[in-house]
């Protein structure tokens, strides 16, 4: 019985993949998934015109949204700029980091490989000095 | 490569600032920034010279020399969109940001693929050039992504009336801005062993992924985000199209500026990895 359900899924598996692909690939527009506030819009779109020709009211609260573009644009530009700068800056703090690591380490090893005799050179564990890598 | 990059990249930026201030006030001299910047650089290259690192200085010159022309590019860029580009109709002066936006999300499109790229040889080869390649990638695509985000919800205030709205570009961008974002928690956490890098290299190639569909969500799932450079869309004014270029050759600049100079830093730091290595087997210094 089990197996026999384990099959249907198995069956099933494929339909509902070739569901899915079909869903996806449908050009735009062509599923029934339009909000029902689009669908309701000419509906208020009539009501508001038949409001106007009929009255006229007073509105409550503000008057209407006014976005104002400038500040808009000014904080977009200036996030770019942020953004970039503080990137470079922290370009600048790794860079300065690493230079100084490598400086450190490749003296500190220069300094105790000259100080090691020939037969402590080659002893077990000691690696040989590997040499710079190769920048592509 | 030092922090000189750093104090370039500042200049240049500094200089085309103070171009872009002098062309909205109509002052000549502004013109002499980009000289200025091309002197500052050539007195960076003798200054090396002179304290005996000529190799040096010619290894940075062709850095030095994409540090000026994007300088010269983002200038370039400004002035076509503040004083060629015609205000857009209905957005106003908002519009504006669609030229930094669009080509800072194609400069995140070429950093995630770069990072992919990079974490899919690394894990066939095991080249630690890769791993570098990856990591540059991964990092400056968050910072694009990160400029995307920011500027999208500015644009939309005006446009939709509201900073966001889960929208499937809107959702799909956050999704892989999150994905590169824990790459890079990953890889910064500590120092990464070849486990961590592995793990990292497959998040990297999930994320890659999900570019096409961030890219196609917008035909396929009707969202609100806007198609105008697509075939559905009805394109832009011609007077709009030079600010549009020379805003994607300059992203395009930016991008490649940005991942030589981090590819190289994670080039020293994996020799610092490396020398820390041999060290250890040496008795120097405590492995850590």
């Amino acid at each position: 019985m089990r197996r026999i359900a384990s099959t249907r899924w198995l069956r099933a598996l494929p339909l509902a993949l070739l569901l899915s692909l079909a869903a996806l690939a449908a050009p735009p527009g062509s599923r029934a998934d339009v909000a029902p506030e689009e669908l309701e819009q000419p509906i208020r779109e009539q009501d508001a015109a038949a409001s106007r020709s009929a009255s006229f009211q007073a509105v409550t609260g503000a008057q209407g949204e006014d976005v104002p573009g400038g500040p808009l644009l000014v904080l977009a530009y200036g996030a770019v700029l942020t953004l970039v700068l503080l990137y470079v800056l922290r370009l600048g703090r790794l860079s300065a980091g690493a230079s100084r690591d490598l400086d450190r380490l490749e003296k500190a090893l220069e300094g105790k490989l000259d100080a090691l005799s020939p037969d402590t050179a080659g002893a077990e564990g000691a690696t040989p000095r590997a040499t710079p890598a190769k920048e592509p | 490569m030092s922090t000189r990059l750093a104090s370039a990249l500042l200049l240049a930026a500094l200089g085309a600032l103070v171009l872009f201030g002098a062309l909205s006030t109509g002052r000549p001299i502004g013109w002499l920034a980009a000289p200025a910047l091309l002197l500052a650089a050539a007195a960076d290259q003798a200054r090396r010279k002179d304290a005996g690192r000529a190799r040096e200085a010619r290894a940075s010159w062709p850095l030095t020399g994409l540090v000026a022309l994007t300088a010269l590019s983002a200038c370039a860029m400004l002035y076509a969109i503040f004083f060629v580009a015609p205000t857009e109709v209905q957005m106003g002066i908002v519009q504006k940001i669609f030229y930094l936006h669009v080509p800072s999300a194609t400069a995140m499109y070429v950093a995630f693929v770069a990072s992919a790229v990079g974490s899919a040889l690394y894990l066939y080869r095991r080249d630690e050039r890769w791993d570098a390649l990856a990591v540059a990638g991964a990092e400056v695509g968050l910072v694009f992504c990160l400029v995307v985000l920011a500027t999208g919800p500015l644009w939309a205030r005006k446009a939709w009336g509201t900073y966001w709205t889960w929208d499937p570009r809107l959702t799909t961008t956050l999704l892989a801005g999150m994905i590169y974002l824990s790459f890079n928690v990953l890889r910064g956490l500590g120092q990464a062993g070849e486990a961590e890098k592995r793990f990292a290299s497959a998040l990297a190639f999930i994320g890659l992924l999900l570019l096409p569909v961030i890219h196609y969500s917008v035909q396929r799932w009707r969202g609100q985000h806007p198609t105008v450079l697509t075939r559905a869309g009805g394109g832009i004014h011609p007077d709009m199209v030079p600010a549009l270029a020379l805003g994607f050759v300059t992203f395009s600049l930016l991008v490649a500026l940005l991942l030589w100079a981090r590819y190289r830093i994670e080039r020293v730091r994996q020799r610092v990895v490396e020398l820390e290595l041999e060290a250890a087997g040496l008795g120097l210094v405590e492995e850590s």
